[in-house]
């Protein structure tokens, strides 16, 4: 009986290894947060987060999400059907458009008659929530609201890492459906260096340059490129 | 005075074949035909007859379709199969424990 138990863990095991395909969102990602490197050019004003081109930035981190994250569900379905066992990608799908409908959202929170004492406290207080609810299969409608005013909340009070918080929710989401514990741990690290680089990222420069700015992508992008060339070597 | 945890085996279940597909299926969307025989090393005709127990019990569901010519068939698992699966895991966990306890 325990070897039939171990027997049935081992196949487990095995389908979870077969269905991973996480490299490929992870370096998409990540050589897509280098490529933006440029466009973090300082604006004329000599505090908070001004880039030279905002419109620009804005427009290539949309069109950097929606196509990575087309392209990521593309891939899980090509790679379930050449090997044989098929991951679901209805939550990525979700997570994908609950952090681009975060920053659409934000523009309601400029108009509110109070202000929250830490926006990011607040956002990440109701991103555990949303992931608690989630995880409890309380009702989608209400799982979903709060995930994306916590997104909203967030990404409003963290304006440089953005986009860098709706790529996190996704991983955050396939890492979940995945069942991998290398996967996780990647996540994992990715989100750390999120945290360290909204918090360190020099903003207030006296002289901003690019890289000054820019540097917001670094850590974060770096943990994706390596943590896609692990995944790629482990196979 | 409680049931023996033999009460709790599903026999539809508990054949190792079977329970071995509900095991991999449980684990994805859903799961090829071709995977789930050099997954679990059975003929096509053997896994085939297991499929057909599994779907007229309601515990997977099979779709037909194709990849450009070549015929593909689908296994996924129904509420129904994660339900009986999790009680059949339940079952075997305790049935170990009470051997374990038994030995000591």
């Amino acid at each position: 009986m325990a070897d039939l138990l171990d027997d049935l863990t081992e196949l487990r095991r095995r389908a979870r290894e077969d269905r991973h395909a996480y490299p490929f969102p992870l370096l998409f990602f990540g050589v897509a947060s280098f490529l933006a490197v440029p466009l973090y050019a300082p604006g004329s004003a000599s505090h908070g987060f001004d880039v030279r081109y905002p419109v620009a930035l804005g427009l290539y981190w949309s069109v950097v999400l929606v196509v990575g994250g087309l392209a990521t569900v593309w891939w899980y379905r090509r790679r379930g059907a050449r090997v044989g066992i098929e991951t679901s990608t209805r939550g990525y799908l979700g997570a994908l458009a609950i952090g681009l409908g975060g920053p659409v959202v934000g523009l309601a929170l400029d108009h509110l008659p109070f202000r929250f004492y830490s926006g990011t406290g607040a956002g990440l207080i109701l991103l555990a929530a949303a992931t608690v609810l989630w995880r409890r299969r309380a009702p989608r409608a209400v799982t979903l609201t709060t995930a994306v005013l916590g997104t909203a909340v967030l990404q409003h009070d963290q304006p440089a890492i953005g986009p860098f918080i709706a790529i996190g929710l996704g991983l955050v989401v396939l890492a979940a459906l995945e069942g991998s514990t290398r996967f996780t741990t990647i996540t994992a690290g990715y989100l750390v260096a999120l945290c360290v680089s909204a918090a360190f990222t020099p903003l207030e420069a006296v002289t901003p340059g690019t890289w000054s700015l820019g540097s917001v992508v670094v850590l974060p992008g770096s943990v994706l490129v390596v943590g896609g060339l692990r995944g790629l070597r482990r196979g | 005075m409680a049931d023996h945890p033999t009460a709790s085996l599903d026999d539809v279940v508990h054949q190792k074949h079977r329970l071995g597909i509900l095991t991999v299926a449980a684990e994805a969307k859903r799961v090829e035909f071709g995977y789930l025989r050099s997954t679990l090393e059975l003929t096509a005709g053997n896994l085939s007859r297991h499929i057909a127990v599994l779907e007229q019990a309601g515990l997977v569901a099979v779709e037909k379709g194709y990849d450009g010519k070549r015929p593909r068939t689908w296994v996924s698992v129904t509420a129904a199969g994660r339900a009986a699966l999790a009680a059949e895991m339940t079952a075997l966990r305790a049935l170990v424990e009470r051997h374990v306890a038994s030995r000591a």
